[in-house]
């Protein structure tokens, strides 16, 4: 997999190289907007990687011209401007996902594994999703353990699916909110957390281990990744 | 600052002079007009009654030739001693056989025509005539004319009377024009100087103007109140940057002590003290994008090209789900019952936003057990929605400053935040064209919003 790095702050590249090199992607980098289209002319990485500010792109106009240039890769823009309004203008201008200046480092790499993802799906005709004991019904939107059916909300099942599409890979707050409730900021209530107990409650098997992991201060993991400490 | 110029250069000058300018012309030419209908109206006279002369003389030819004629003109003659009229009548040789003068001054070969002339000499005076000349049988000639005296006389009185007219007329306009010039102009500095003081840093400067309807009283009451929101934005401001000085350096200082603490504890524990400060660099980064979505939505102007029509009430809907299981942990309900679609023109980001900031607020500080009402209403042309908690209070005082940035209820004071969320909620309902209020004649909290209703 290739992904194109378009960053003119030198540590921040490093930063991007290294997290696309952690999923195992081929990394090449670019400082500038032009030097970004005349590789995508020549090129078909999978995900993009874009600051919106480049020295010779300014804003949305960058962010679209990627768009036309490749039609098939994911673009993850990275941006210090990060108002709600900033991101949502990001989306319209063709950016498939909006990460904020200063991020988190793993939120980035859990960001950029969703993407890598999404880029490697290929269609299956069964909807049926199986984590565990929980078989998943996409179109029917039903939850069953042993032919025992758990009642979920819409929102609780949307969001036990976002955590299936991604599971083995953190998810934060903040990724939770956008893909499930369409929030673009950052609520002053905890209501993602209480969400996701709600949900623990419903799909736990008492007397057994969650299989939604906490991972503090940062969001959630379906199923444990059982060699990184770093998670509970 | 750009100086007013005087009045003989200012636009306003420029135009009263035009105008008197204007006034003069048509003056003059209005003159014009009636001297010039007055001297025909007077010629046509002359030429009736001078055309009656003629049938009147002809008569007396026709019954008694030429010795009617002469006696016609005796009579005449002793009517009419004055010179208003002339008339002579010769023979084919010349010779006089009557008339009240004894030579024609006009042309007596110009037959049946009327024609101008000055009579002879009489002392100093030489007066106008229109005349003709009549050929009768047997080569005489009969020869009349009306005096243009009084005729020009009048003339003469109506372009005197105008001349003086116009004068008086231009030298009017001209005058009040000067004053009013300089009475405006005097307002407009009146104006221009506040606005050079408050240039120079004197934002208390105002324009003093007695109430009056007049659209002096407008313009200046309408500069006084830009003063005003200037004073206030410029006051918020410096408030702002005190506050953020203060919000922003706080955690950092914490980042500080926490580092510090890093470099000289002994214990293991590394994970706390990064997770510590990476909470601190999270709120402070929150902090400072909160002050960035007040600054940008109170300075500048909403792009209403993005407004869409938004259902106020799925928008609700959608966020008290969101919140209603919070609420339920902590002993709360919604009191909410959403009504039909009821839509507003806006940008659906913000306004979740702002809905979600007013819902975080509640959920902070009513009291277990009580309840959160929520209600959507269209009024007319407006949509009024309010969200209520009874248990909630605060004093008058701090209802004021319930909006003011960095400014927080007393009961706040261990519960998490900056003082930031209704500062945005009212800096979103502005760029919405939204009224906010928290009416103060309720018991416990509320806060309405009002708006115009979107018709689809």
């Amino acid at each position: 997999m290739q992904i194109l790095i378009i960053e003119d702050d030198r540590e921040t590249r490093e930063d991007l190289e290294a997290a696309a090199q952690e999923l195992g992607a081929e990394a090449t980098s670019v400082s500038k907007l032009a030097d970004a289209l005349a590789f995508l002319d020549q090129n078909s990485p999978s995900i993009v990687i874009a600051d919106r500010m480049l020295p010779d792109g300014d804003g949305l106009d960058a962010v679209q011209a990627l768009r036309n240039a490749s039609e098939t890769a994911l673009i993850l823009v990275v941006s210090a401007l990060g108002r709600s309004q900033n991101r949502i203008e990001g989306f319209k201008g063709g950016a498939d996902d909006y990460l904020s200046k200063p991020f988190d480092p793993l939120e980035l790499r859990a960001r950029l594994a969703s993407l890598k993802r999404r880029a490697e799906m290929i269609e299956t005709i069964d909807d049926v999703s199986v984590v565990g004991d929980l078989e998943i019904r996409r179109k029917a939107r039903t939850v069953h353990r042993n032919q025992d059916h758990i009642a979920l909300s819409p929102k609780e099942f949307d969001l036990l699916m976002y955590l299936v599409e991604n599971a083995g890979q953190l998810v934060t707050r903040t990724m939770l909110l956008e893909k499930v409730w369409g929030l673009h900021f950052s609520p002053q209530t905890n209501v993602v957390d209480v969400h996701i107990g709600r949900l623990r409650q419903k799909i736990d098997v008492p007397d057994q281990p969650s299989r939604l992991l906490t991972v503090r201060g940062k969001g959630y993991v379906l199923e444990p990744l059982s060699k990184d400490p770093a998670y509970d | 600052m750009v100086d007013l110029p005087k009045p003989g250069k200012s636009a306003l000058g420029r135009m009263v002079l035009t105008i008197t300018a204007l006034s003069l012309l048509l003056s003059v030419g209005l003159a014009s007009g009636i001297i010039v209908t007055t001297k025909h109206s007077l010629d046509r006279q002359v030429e009736e009654t001078l055309a009656a002369d003629v049938l009147g003389f002809m008569d007396l030819y026709e019954q008694r030739r030429v010795i009617g004629i002469r006696e016609g003109m005796e009579r005449r003659q002793t009517l009419f001693s004055d010179q208003s009229q002339i008339f002579l009548l010769q023979d084919k040789d010349g010779r006089k056989l009557g008339g009240n003068i004894d030579n024609w001054s006009g042309d007596t070969e110009l037959f049946d025509q009327l024609q101008d002339f000055h009579s002879a000499a009489e002392g100093d005076k030489s007066l106008p005539y229109r005349g003709t000349v009549l050929a009768l049988r047997g080569g005489f000639k009969l020869m009349m004319a009306r005096s243009l005296a009084d005729n020009e006389r009048v003339i003469a009185e109506q372009i005197r009377t105008s001349i003086i007219a116009t004068t008086l007329i231009t030298t009017l306009c001209a005058i009040l024009g000067l004053f009013f010039v300089r009475r405006v102009l005097r307002q407009i500095g009146a104006i221009n100087n506040v606005a050079r003081r408050v240039e120079q840093g004197f934002l208390n400067e105002r324009v003093n103007v007695p109430e009056k309807r007049d659209e002096y009283f407008a313009l200046t009451s309408n500069f006084n109140r830009m003063l005003d929101e200037l004073s206030t934005h410029h006051a918020r401001m410096n408030r702002l940057s005190e506050h953020i000085a203060h919000e922003l350096k706080t955690p950092l200082n914490r980042m500080k002590r926490v580092l510090h603490g890093l470099s000289t504890s002994k214990s293991e524990n590394v994970d706390a003290f990064v997770e510590k400060m990476e909470k601190e660099v999270d709120e402070t980064i929150d902090t400072f994008d909160a002050v960035l979505e007040i600054v940008t939505a109170n300075t500048t102007v909403a792009d209403k090209t993005r407004f869409e029509p938004v259902d106020i009430v799925t928008l609700i809907d959608d966020l008290v789900t969101l919140y209603e299981p919070v609420a339920h942990e902590l002993g709360l309900t919604f009191g909410w019952k959403p009504p039909a679609k009821v839509f507003i023109l806006g940008e659906r980001a913000p306004l979740q936003q702002m809905v979600s900031n007013v819902l975080d607020n509640a959920l902070k500080f009513a009291l277990p057990n009580s309840r959160i009402a929520i209600k959507v209403q269209s009024v007319e042309e407006a949509v009024v929605f309010n969200f209520m908690n009874n248990s909630a209070s605060f004093s008058d005082a701090e209802r004021e400053g319930l909006f003011s940035q960095f400014e927080r209820g007393s009961n706040a004071a261990d519960t998490p935040g900056y003082g930031l969320g209704l500062p945005l909620v009212k800096a979103i309902a502005s760029r919405h064209d939204m009224t906010v209020s928290i009416p103060g004649d309720t018991s416990g909290f509320k806060i309405e919003f009002r708006c115009a209703r979107h018709e689809t």
